[in-house]
Parts: C-alpha cells; sequence; structure tokens
C-alpha cells in the first residue's frame, strides 16, 4: 500500500487564529485565542443544545485542535508554513519543482550517526544514546532556524505580491518571483534535513524506551 | 443507608436523577455525586464505607457478591473471586499473561478471553466489570433515593483504545449512559484545581493498585489542558506485592503454592507493605516461616518500577516541552503514593515532594463527579476540560511499517485523514489496518481493526484514491471511515472490540439486566447476610471450641442452640432484614463470652513479658 497524503485544508490555521500567516506568530496570543474559541466552540460548552448544532461545534472543535497543534509546534508549523506556500513535502505524490535531495555529506552523517544508535542500543549504552538524541536535537534545531529564515523571507515576498498586485493585475516593478521560488527551494531543503532528524529522533526515543521497559 | 430511611413529601416532586461519576478502579472503587454544588464520595457498603473492593465472587449457587464481603470469600474460594479484572480490560485470550501468584482460571477454548467461575459460565473481565458497577450504581440509587441513568467512568489516561472501549460497554452492560470516559489523571486536576484555585503547570502523578498514569496539564481560569500524558497501564500496587510476595517465596524456598496459599501471601505482602509505610521494620509470619522485613528490602524490592516511572514521567515532560522546574506541584493521587518510597521516587523525578491536598484515593472519583454535573448541562460555569490520545494512532503500510496519523498527545476531539493508492493494475480491494502504539512495526503495535475495502474498479496502479478518515471523539475513542474517491464506495469500519464481545451479545445482556435488576438488589443484600452469618457462625463456633473453659455450661448450651436457629434460619428464610436480625442477637448473646476472650488473651500476652515493655 502506497501512501499519499490528502490535499489542503479548506480554511487556513492561521485564519481561524485571525492572525497573518507568519513564522514566528505570538504564542500567548495563540494560546488566549484557542482557550477562547474552545470554550465558545467545544461540544461540552454546548451540552443543552440540540444535535445539529453539537455536531457542528464537535466539526469545528475537531479543526481548532488540528490547527492549533499545527501552529504551536515550531516544526509543524513550518512545514504548514511552506504548503502554504505552495510546496506541500507530505504529498508524496505531487512532484516538486526541484530535486528533494539533501546534500551528500549531510545524508552521510545521518547514517555515521544512525550506525552509532543502533550499536549504542545494542550494547545497551543508555548515555551514549542520550548523547545522540542530543546531538541530534540541535542539529535539527540549526536545520529549522535556517528553514524559517528562508520562509520569513518567501512570507514577505508572498505579502509584497499580494500588495502589489491588485493594482493592476501584471505586477511590473515588482520582486522578482524568482528570488521568491529560490527562498522556497532553500527552506524546503532545510526542512528535508528536519525530516531526518525528525527521523532520527523517533528512533532514539523508541531504542531508549526499550531499554527502559 | 441513611437514604433509604428517608421520608420524603409525596407532594414533592422527584428530584432530578443526577448523573454519578464513577472511580472503576483496579483494586478498589468509588462513587461520587455533586449535590448542591459540591461533589462527594457516597457510602457504597453497610459498614459506611465509600470505598468498594473491585472484587466479585460468583458462587455455586449462581449468586454474584460484589466487594468486602466478595473479599472475605476470597480466602475460602481463591478461583471463584475475582479481583484486579481492570488488568485484563479489552486484552485478548493471547494477551493474557498470568502473573506467578494470580488463581485466575482461564476458561478452556476459543474465543474472548473469560475466567471460569462455579455456578455458571465463564465470565469475560467486561461482564465482571459490569458487575461493580452495577453495584455502584445501586448503591448510590440507595444513598440518594433516585434512579441513576447517566455516569461519567474514569479510565486509565494511558488506557488505550480496546481498553476504553470495553469499560464504555462494561457501563452499557450495567444499565448506565456512559457520559463519558475521563481520564484518571485529568479527574484528579479537575477536583483539585477547582477547590485551590491555583493555575499554572502541574503535574498528575496517579500511582493506584493496578496502573500507573503521568499528566502534565496547564489550569487556566477554568481550562484544564492536558499538555502530555504518558504511563503504563499495567503497573501498580498489584505488582509491589506481587515482587513482595516473590521475595518472600524466595527467601523461604517455596515452590509450587497452591491457590488458598498464594492468596493468604498476597494479603499478607499487601498487609507489610501498607505496615511499612508506617513504620520502619515489620515481623512477618506465614505458616512456620517467619522473617523480619525493614524499609530497605521493600525499596530493594520494588526498585526495577522505578525506571519506568521514572521513563514515563520524563517522556511526559518531553512532550509537554517543559523542564522539571517548570513544573509548579507534583500532586499525588491512588493509594500507592501513600508509600514513603514512592513519594521518595516523586521527589528525585520532579526536584520536589509531591502534594495531597484532596485524598489521593477519593480525588478521581469527585473529579468524575463533577464532570458528570458539567456535563449534564444545566450550569454555566465556564470550566473545559481538554484532554489527548495517549498513544499514536496509525495504519500499516508496505512492508509492516506503521504510518501514524495522530500522534499521541494530540487534543481530543481530533482528525485525521490519509489517502492511499493501489499498487497492482485492476486492483479491486484493499486491505487497511489500523493500529495504535508508538513502535515502528505495526506488529509491535495494539491492532485495532483489520478491515477490507471492496469494489475498487479496475484502474491501473496508483490511480485509486483511497481516503481513510481516523475520528477520535470527547472520549478518546476511535472511528474510522473509508472511501474509494473516484467512485464514492464508502465504508465505515466498527473498531471491533477485542474483548471478544459482539454488539448482539452485549445488547442481550442489557436486556436480560434490566429484567433482572429489581430482583438483584434483593438477593444481593440476602447474600450479604447470609456471607455474615456464615462467618459470625463459623467464628463463635471457632471460639467456643478455642475457650471452652470461659464457658459455663449453661451458657455453652443457650449459645449453641441460637447458633443452630441461626443455622436453620439461614437455610429456609428469603428475608435479608430477618436474618440481619438474628445476626445481632446472636451477638449480643455473645457479648459477654467475647469479652472475657479478650481480657484473657491480654493476661497471656502480658504474662510472658515484663510491664516495661508495654
Amino acid at each position: 500500500m502506497d501512501a499519499v497524503k490528502a490535499s489542503a485544508a479548506s480554511t487556513s490555521f492561521f485564519e481561524l487564529f485571525h492572525i497573518e500567516p507568519s513564522v514566528d506568530p505570538e504564542l500567548p496570543l495563540l494560546e488566549a485565542t484557542y482557550y477562547e474559541l474552545s470554550l465558545k466552540l467545544h461540544p461540552d460548552c454546548n451540552t443543552g443544545a440540540d444535535l445539529k448544532t453539537r455536531l457542528h461545534a464537535l466539526e469545528q472543535t475537531t479543526q481548532l485542535n488540528e490547527a492549533y497543534a499545527t501552529l504551536l509546534s515550531p516544526e509543524r508549523r513550518a512545514f504548514y508554513l511552506l504548503k502554504i506556500c505552495g510546496v506541500d513535502l507530505d504529498d508524496k505524490h505531487s512532484a516538486l519543482p526541484f530535486t528533494a535531495q539533501p546534500p551528500p555529506a549531510f545524508l552521510s552523517y545521518v547514517l555515521e550517526l544512525r550506525e552509532e544508535l543502533h550499536k549504542a542500543f545494542s550494547q545497551r549504552q543508555a548515555d551514549t544514546l542520550q548523547n545522540l538524541e542530543r546531538l541530534a536535537k540541535e542539529a535539527l534545531q540549526k536545520e529549522l532556524e535556517e528553514a524559517c529564515r528562508h520562509l520569513r523571507s518567501c512570507l514577505l515576498h508572498r505579502a509584497e505580491l499580494s500588495r502589489l498586485q491588485p493594482q493592476g493585475g501584471e505586477a511590473k516593478a515588482s520582486p522578482s518571483p524568482a528570488t521568491g521560488a529560490k527562498e522556497l527551494q532553500q527552506a524546503a531543503a532545510h526542512l528535508l534535513c528536519v525530516r531526518y532528524w525528525q527521523r532520527f529522533l523517533k528512533d532514539a526515543e523508541l531504542f531508549q524506551e526499550e531499554l527502559f521497559s | 443507608m441513611s437514604g433509604l430511611l428517608q421520608i420524603r413529601d409525596p407532594q414533592k416532586p422527584l428530584p432530578p436523577a443526577p448523573a454519578i461519576g464513577v472511580d472503576l478502579g483496579t483494586t478498589h472503587s468509588l462513587v461520587a455525586v455533586v449535590t448542591q454544588g459540591k461533589p462527594s464520595c457516597l457510602v457504597v457498603d453497610e459498614d459506611n464505607s465509600q470505598v468498594l473492593p473491585s472484587v466479585v465472587h460468583y458462587s455455586a449457587n449462581g449468586s454474584v457478591v460484589v466487594g468486602k464481603y466478595a473479599k472475605q470469600l476470597a480466602f475460602q474460594f481463591p478461583e471463584d473471586t475475582l479481583a484486579s479484572v481492570k488488568r485484563f480490560m479489552g486484552k485478548s485470550r493471547s494477551e493474557f499473561e498470568a502473573k506467578r501468584l494470580a488463581s485466575y482460571r482461564l476458561a478452556p477454548g476459543e474465543g474472548p478471553l473469560a475466567f471460569q467461575v462455579s455456578g455458571g459460565p465463564a465470565v469475560t473481565p467486561l461482564e465482571v466489570s459490569a458487575e461493580i458497577l452495577r453495584a455502584l450504581k445501586q448503591r448510590a440509587h440507595a444513598a440518594l433515593s433516585s434512579k441513576i441513568t447517566q455516569a461519567v467512568i474514569s479510565v486509565p489516561a494511558y488506557f488505550d483504545n480496546a481498553q476504553r472501549q470495553a469499560t464504555q460497554d462494561a457501563g452499557r452492560l450495567a444499565g448506565l449512559e456512559v457520559l463519558r470516559l475521563i481520564n484518571e489523571p485529568t479527574a484528579a486536576a479537575l477536583a483539585y484545581g477547582l477547590q485551590s484555585k491555583k493555575q499554572g503547570c502541574f503535574a498528575v502523578f496517579d500511582l493506584g493498585g493496578g496502573t500507573f498514569d503521568i499528566s502534565i496539564l496547564k489550569l487556566t481560569e477554568g481550562i484544564f489542558e492536558v499538555k502530555a500524558t504518558a504511563g503504563d497501564s499495567a503497573l501498580g500496587g498489584d505488582d509491589f506485592d506481587l515482587s513482595i510476595a516473590c521475595a518472600l517465596l524466595e527467601k523461604w524456598n517455596i515452590e509450587n503454592p497452591t491457590p488458598l496459599q498464594r492468596q493468604a501471601l498476597l494479603s499478607a505482602a499487601r498487609q507489610l507493605k501498607e505496615q511499612l509505610s508506617q513504620e520502619t521494620s515489620v515481623d512477618i509470619c506465614f505458616e512456620e516461616h517467619s522473617a523480619t522485613v525493614v524499609r530497605d528490602d521493600l525499596k530493594q524490592w520494588i526498585e526495577p518500577f522505578f525506571k519506568r516511572i521514572n521513563f514515563a514521567c520524563k517522556r511526559a515532560l518531553k512532550d509537554a516541552g517543559l523542564a522539571e522546574g517548570e513544573i509548579q506541584e507534583v500532586v499525588l493521587v491512588g493509594g500507592s503514593t501513600r508509600m514513603p518510597e514512592v513519594q521518595h521516587w516523586v521527589e528525585k523525578i520532579f526536584g520536589k515532594p509531591g502534594l495531597w491536598e484532596v485524598d489521593p484515593e477519593k480525588v478521581v472519583a469527585l473529579g468524575a463527579a463533577i464532570q458528570a454535573h458539567l456535563l449534564c448541562g444545566t450550569h454555566d460555569a465556564e470550566v473545559l476540560l481538554l484532554d489527548v490520545i495517549p498513544l499514536s494512532l496509525g495504519l500499516e503500510t508496505m512492508g509492516g511499517m506503521t504510518e501514524k496519523l495522530l500522534p499521541r498527545n494530540s487534543t481530543i476531539p481530533a482528525r485525521a485523514t490519509q489517502t492511499f493508492t493501489t499498487f497492482k493494475d485492476g486492483q479491486s480491494g484493499m486491505e487497511i489496518h489500523v493500529v495504535q502504539g508508538e513502535r515502528e512495526s505495526a506488529k509491535d503495535c495494539r491492532s485495532l481493526a483489520k478491515f477490507h475495502l471492496k469494489g475498487i474498479p479496475p484502474m491501473a496502479a496508483g490511480l485509486a484514491r483511497v481516503e481513510v478518515r481516523f475520528a477520535v471523539d470527547a472520549n478518546g475513542l476511535l472511528s474510522v471511515e473509508a472511501q474509494e474517491l473516484g467512485t464514492g464506495i464508502q465504508q465505515e469500519v466498527a473498531i471491533q472490540p477485542s474483548h471478544g464481545l459482539s454488539e448482539e451479545t452485549i445488547e442481550r445482556m442489557i436486556k436480560a439486566s434490566i429484567v433482572h435488576a429489581q430482583e438483584d438488589i434483593f438477593s444481593r443484600l440476602l447474600i450479604e447476610q447470609q456471607i455474615e452469618a456464615r462467618r459470625v457462625l463459623a467464628e463463635l463456633h471457632k471460639q467456643m471450641k478455642a475457650h471452652a473453659d470461659l464457658l459455663s455450661a449453661e451458657e455453652a448450651t443457650s449459645l449453641w442452640e441460637a447458633s443452630k436457629q441461626l443455622e436453620a434460619l439461614l437455610e429456609t428464610t428469603q428475608e435479608a432484614a430477618k436474618l440481619r436480625q438474628a445476626v445481632l442477637a446472636l451477638d449480643n448473646q455473645a457479648k459477654g463470652f467475647v469479652e472475657r476472650i479478650m481480657n484473657h488473651s491480654i493476661q497471656s500476652v502480658l504474662q510472658g513479658h515484663s510491664m516495661t515493655e508495654f
């Protein structure tokens, strides 16, 4: 069975929270809005209502929960922003507009650490496992920061475009689309690396779990 | 049971039936209700206790006894008295692990996991739990003088889908509309948070008789948001007892203990554990063996559990994105947190001592009652629980790997969608396997459902699009739908409960139980009095034999006659009240004799010692 992710949600998660798409949303504000909307929408706060209202409440709360989880986590937020900008790394079926492969040096480094991870696990070295986990976390953080830097430019670029477009169809002295595409590609490349580290960390966690159970 | 005696003005309308909150525990259960805005636990036993032992006895004549009396019968009938069945909720036959000292008799043959008991067909853990729930419901009915129909039932946060489903079905079987399955630590946080009015990040450390949960919550103005949860649905005080019992068996070189010995040893182990919470050293005697056990021994025997608990706590903190220092308070829940060693663990993990501000054994029931009250809908208090799923939900993909659709700690209600395609030309069906768990390989996760989507029109490989939709409701229960997008062929998947009872079987059982409900309450009272009468008789006869010298011939004759009368009544009467009276009368008659025995034993103890020892 070959897995393919479904395509985009109808309403933007950012819209749901009444904010512009951003790499750095204000987290306390996000939380406050989440609580406020939950109190209004949650089925448990509408127990007296009729079935139709309650079903609608369920539907809306489910979407709200998904949106909040996506926007709250820096990693999920970055992937989501990339998707908004037009590159869905989860959709394995649609072709990406560039070769989606991290550089060979990166791949061999991950491979090397993976070997160490498996070795530490088979020799039941909890300390080494933890060290490798820390290393991977730092590496992930670096890639994510890089991706975010490029995503910020992408969003800026998009904002510029949409600011210029409504005024007269074709933008004349507009920012070059090529710059935008390049930033997007860079962001996607770093997020692909993030994916590798995410998988690495998941395995590291599973190994540790097995050591302790 | 003062409620039975309350006289109600017939002119006044009946009070609306309250929804109860139930803590369905491994070793004991409680029921609570909110009255006049305050939650309180109800009395569930004749001795005014609010705690009902989660023990069910099936006697040879087909009657069922729940609670304290059942627990007393465990020594006499270890195999017909089922305790700690919560451990087996939602488990299949192949997952049954007989603990070394347990005396469950697995029913032979195929089919769902069930236990053989005398006096009837084998019973499944779901049915046993339903008996406990039914007992709680009836006793709440008696205490409140109003019919009980709705309940919120607590489950360990770390219960998987199958365990939750089994609990919900047990509630239905007991004739309850289950308004919600509430996670135990969340219930505790609700009771604790509303009482203390504190805000911030809290950890709820819940170590009960059979399960361990750790939940990290954020409390903000009436919102109880669970940030992460972790745990072990097979780790609790029971396991400590077992470790202690095994260590003693080893110490005394006892091999192949009988069911009776096991029962006695487990009970002794529990007592030892409880005593060591108060004292630093305890002497234990068992048959011809004896030993002195100090806290360090206990510490050593239960040490292996610390690693698992520590790991779960660390993972919950990590998933919540918090460091130990950011946890304001650690709230202790569950009877096992009374152990000094467990408190020491908490301090070691979180760097601060745990707290109990609400009774750790009642707090879950109280929280469940609050949630029941909130869900009844007539309030406008702004209190909301936002809970999560404890384990990731996913599908098996090519090569036996799992693809996670909903990661653990996703807030519920939640949903996820994934599209799959065919990998062969003209493929007309697709096998879809729903799993729960964190492991990479599907066979290491819990299998929730396997189904076959049929009727995909012939197409080239990779062209068909099958959308699988997961939805998790507020109880944490999953439903799955699959649809071929081209043709619109849709299939709803019943997550086949792995407790093995079909929907029809459950429906049939529910109908049968409604018919019997009325007789049940009377037969329960009678059975309990019969047990009590037998116990009193046996004790009296034993003492009369042992202390014949303390009885005058006259007294002996009259006591003997009175006991004969009670025995006769026991055989003939169907009235619990009559039997009760006879027991009390006999007890009264034996009072003088019993007092003499007590005085005598005190003297004989004193004779062997100097007064300074006391």
